[in-house]
């Protein structure tokens, strides 16, 4: 059964259709609600809605939630969080 | 009675007509957290939601001290009595901290789970706010550390998001007590820093982790203070720390130093969901332990007025209030309005000198919290009330000169989550300060230049002001 997912990005129109990005996504619809908002980190290729393939919706980086929806595909579970790119003021 | 915990806080508030009983199922996907907000919005009642949506058996208490009322039972006094009372019985009693003491059992471990059994989604995080970054189990609680030099305890309360079973993500600051020990001592090393949790602690124990009480003093002392007996700690089962023993969760674990997680957006303490989704530090969970039939306490940070504008109404004004009796000034009132959420100070003084306006605002600038929470000063005459907002807008009205009487400090530091500042400005703690002056020259001629006050009590003489108060009544006025 097809899931639904969500991710916040910087901005929503530079996301480059068919290519296979890493992105840290929400689920949505998991089998078990309690897991719902569970962040898990992926490889995924992002492009336009289609039939039967999941959902990726998008959210502005303080929440807003984008009108556009998005197909998902995950092709890697990449880990449990990122290491530590810089000294992250914030 | 102080109230060791909230079970017995919630009793106390329902009794007084504080707090109201839900007894439909709610859901704490979003739900939960706007009954929170509409009931804060309204000045309405604290509420214990006794049924939650996939969560059998645990039930939610929302709105802890999020009125004046509410923080008057906390501490004893009755709950009509007024801000400045509240705030003056508070400070007395935070001058005076008691140690805390070590017990063996406590209800906080009734419940213990470690290992793989540890799940955070066990318990109903909120969605506190549609759009959040995630579920926020932290939203009043405190989360505790330790110096490993000084061993100087820290409480604070900092938020904490679910990242996954067991993660956390969380924003600490580096310029938080909390955010200087774990970048200076652990991160710098690459060592993991262990902490504890301590979620719905009593509602003194709360409200003084809020408090910032100076670095190497520990708020449990202040919390015993407050409490007027010493604070219950147990140790923790797998941490070298102690946490409250009459809290309903603690978790335990230690925060990584070169990882982190997406953390954020979260609606703020200011009213509006300012900083991004971030890389943000990680909690490690390790052990959960909890009392029977935890009750887990939410607060949801909004526009005012909620728990934490009038947290930091109270305990932040004690702050400031010492700091201006520290350096002399003869001080009438000290306000930091609910409303104000902890940016805008009032302060009502004599005046001795010229430009003790400027004085007052720099002592408070250059404090721990001065220096990153606040942000707008107001300084107002003796005989101005500063819990009277009415006299105290009548007076930048009428009393702050438009350039002359607004004193502007630029580049200085602020913190991040202040909306006026731009992104890059958040980014670097580029802020600024200002104070207004509100006190009449001192170099103005009293009878020739110094307006006269047109008020009742001072453009009538006591002969007249006597007749009308005599009279009142009988000339139909009911009150």
């Amino acid at each position: 059964m097809a899931q639904t997912y969500d991710a916040f990005v910087d901005d929503p129109t530079t996301l480059k259709m068919g290519e296979e990005i890493e992105i840290a996504i929400r689920e949505l619809t998991p089998e078990n609600p309690r897991m719902k908002y569970r962040t898990r980190y992926v490889r995924a290729l992002v492009d336009k809605p289609k039939e039967g393939a999941d959902t990726l919706l998008l959210r502005w980086q303080r929440g807003r939630l984008h009108q556009e929806k998005f197909s998902i595909k995950i092709t890697k579970e990449v880990g449990e969080y990122r290491v530590k790119q810089a000294a992250v003021r914030t | 009675m102080p109230f060791k915990d909230n079970r017995q806080y919630i009793e106390a508030l329902e009794k007084n007509g504080d707090l109201i009983r839900i007894k439909q199922e709610v859901d704490w996907d979003r739900e939960v957290g706007a009954i929170v907000r509409r009931t804060n919005e309204k000045s309405g009642p604290a509420f214990l939601a006794e049924k939650i949506k996939d969560y059998p058996g645990h039930r939610i208490f929302g709105g802890p001290v999020a009125s004046f009322r509410r923080v008057a039972t906390a501490l004893g006094l009755p709950p009509e009595t007024h801000p400045a009372e509240i705030m003056d019985t508070y400070y007395e009693r935070a001058s005076n901290p008691i140690k805390p003491v070590l017990v063996k059992d406590a209800p906080c471990q009734e419940v213990v789970i470690t290992g793989k059994d540890v799940n955070l989604l066990d318990f109903p995080a909120p969605m506190v706010h549609e759009g959040d970054g995630g579920r926020y189990l932290s939203t009043w609680h405190f989360v505790i550390t330790k110096d490993p030099d000084s061993g100087w305890v820290n409480w604070g309360m900092y938020r904490q998001m679910v990242h996954n079973e067991r993660h956390l993500g969380g924003l600490i600051l580096p310029g938080s007590d909390c955010g200087k020990v774990f970048y200076e001592k652990y991160v710098k090393h690459n060592k993991p820093m262990p902490f504890a949790v301590a979620i719905s602690p009593d509602p003194l124990s709360a409200i003084a982790s809020v408090a910032s009480v100076g670095a190497f003093v520990d708020e449990v002392d202040i919390a015993g203070g407050i409490m007027g007996e010493p604070i219950e700690l147990v140790k923790c089962k797998t941490v070298d720390l102690e946490v409250p023993a009459h809290a309903e969760i603690i978790l335990e674990g230690e925060i990584l130093p070169d990882v982190t997680v997406e953390e954020g957006p979260f609606g703020e303490y200011t009213g509006f969901r300012s900083s991004p989704r971030m890389p943000r530090a990680l909690y490690r969970v390790n052990c959960i332990t909890h009392r029977k039939d935890p009750i887990l306490c939410m607060s949801n940070m909004g526009i005012p007025i909620d728990d934490c504008a009038i947290t930091v109404s109270i305990a932040w004004r004690s702050m400031v209030k010492k700091i201006l009796l520290d350096i002399g000034i003869p001080i009438k009132g000290v306000y930091v309005p609910p409303e104000g959420i902890g940016h805008l100070v009032v302060v009502s003084t004599e005046t001795p000198y010229n430009n003790i306006a400027t004085q007052i605002g720099m002592a408070i600038f250059s404090s721990r919290m001065g220096n990153l929470w606040m942000h707008q000063v107001i300084v107002v005459d003796a005989d101005v009330d500063a819990y009277d907002m009415k006299q105290v807008i009548h007076s930048v009205a009428t009393k702050c000169h438009p350039t002359r009487g607004i004193r502007v400090i630029d580049n200085a530091p602020s913190n991040p989550l202040a909306p006026y500042l731009s992104l890059y400005e958040r980014t670097w703690s580029k802020g600024g300060k200002v104070i207004f002056d509100c006190t009449w020259p001192l170099d103005w001629h009293r009878e020739i230049e110094v307006p006269f006050k047109s008020g009742f009590n001072t453009i009538y003489s006591e002969e007249i002001q006597k007749k009308v108060l005599d009279n009142w009544k009988k000339y139909g006025f009911k009150d």
